[in-house]
């Protein structure tokens, strides 16, 4: 069974949630989340509700597309595009070929409760995102061309064997990283200024394995000093 | 990866815990500058 929602929402409305389908029991739902052309607002909300996409403020229209499906065995998959409309204007400052790009700001919500396979896309805009306290099987997060903060501001609430970050051609601040409670962190890019903080809440065991591979750019990576490091492939 | 990352991992690893939650560290980069901090 398929479900497909389009919509074309403009500024001062909030587009309206609808009845996702959720998986069974202990089966998580396959949530993909596709951002484009806007600032992203990202947060997490108690309860097992939809996810929300509230563009109040933005001044130019949205585009949002939904589509939930049964894929079988008790698990369903949700997706959401949503981009936004970049406005230009003359710079001052002459950058840009003279000139400046403003993006709107779309919040997303996302709830604690629901038990989440999530893949996570922005492009082509900014983001600031916290992830705390969600609930997650496993977690893929792609950040392109553009500013993005990522943070676990609380720890995810079940631990996952691997989290996966690609990102490219931007400034890539990511914290709380401990919180993600991985076993496993794998960070991919290419151009990109980054700094990973692992602060928060680290999972104690088995041992973890922080991988890093980008072909150019400037990388900070804090750790907890009370962690032993095991070795080092740097080259 | 620079000569930068190579002495922080070092000097990290010449001064750390005996015991305790453990951490295998890769870092690669083609091109850049790379640190490593403790906190």
């Amino acid at each position: 069974m398929r479900r497909t929602y389009w919509a074309v929402t403009f500024g001062l409305l909030t587009f309206p949630v609808f009845a996702a389908t959720p998986g069974s029991a202990g089966q998580p739902t396959a949530l993909e989340l596709d951002l484009a052309d806007a600032r992203f607002v990202i947060r997490t909300v108690p309860g097992d509700g939809e996810i929300g996409i509230d563009g109040s403020a933005a001044k130019l229209p949205f585009k949002v597309k939904r589509t939930a499906r049964e894929a079988g065995g008790g698990v369903s998959k949700e997706t959401i595009h949503c981009s936004g409309t970049k406005s230009r204007r003359k710079g001052a400052d002459g950058t840009n070929d003279g000139w400046t790009y403003e993006l709107d700001t779309i919040q997303v919500t996302i709830p604690q409760d629901r038990l989440l396979d999530l893949d996570l896309v922005v492009h082509q805009g900014q983001s600031d995102i916290d992830l705390g306290g969600l609930t997650l099987s496993a977690v893929r997060i792609e950040l392109l061309s553009g500013d993005h903060e990522l943070t676990f501001s609380s720890p995810v609430r079940r631990d996952i064997d691997q989290v996966q970050v690609r990102a490219s051609r931007g400034e890539f601040n990511l914290r709380g990283l401990a919180s993600i409670r991985a076993r496993e962190f794998l960070f991919r890019g290419s151009a990109g200024s980054w700094e990973l903080e692992f602060d928060g809440n680290w999972r104690e065991e088995p041992d973890s394995v922080v991988s890093f591979e980008a072909s150019m750019g400037d990388l900070v990576v804090r750790l907890p000093s009370h962690l032993k490091l095991l070795g080092d492939s740097s080259s | 990866m620079g000569e930068s990352a190579k002495h922080d991992v070092q000097e990290t690893m010449d001064t750390q815990p005996d015991s305790g939650p453990a951490v295998l560290l890769k870092m690669r980069m083609t091109m850049g500058a790379a640190s490593l901090e403790r906190f």
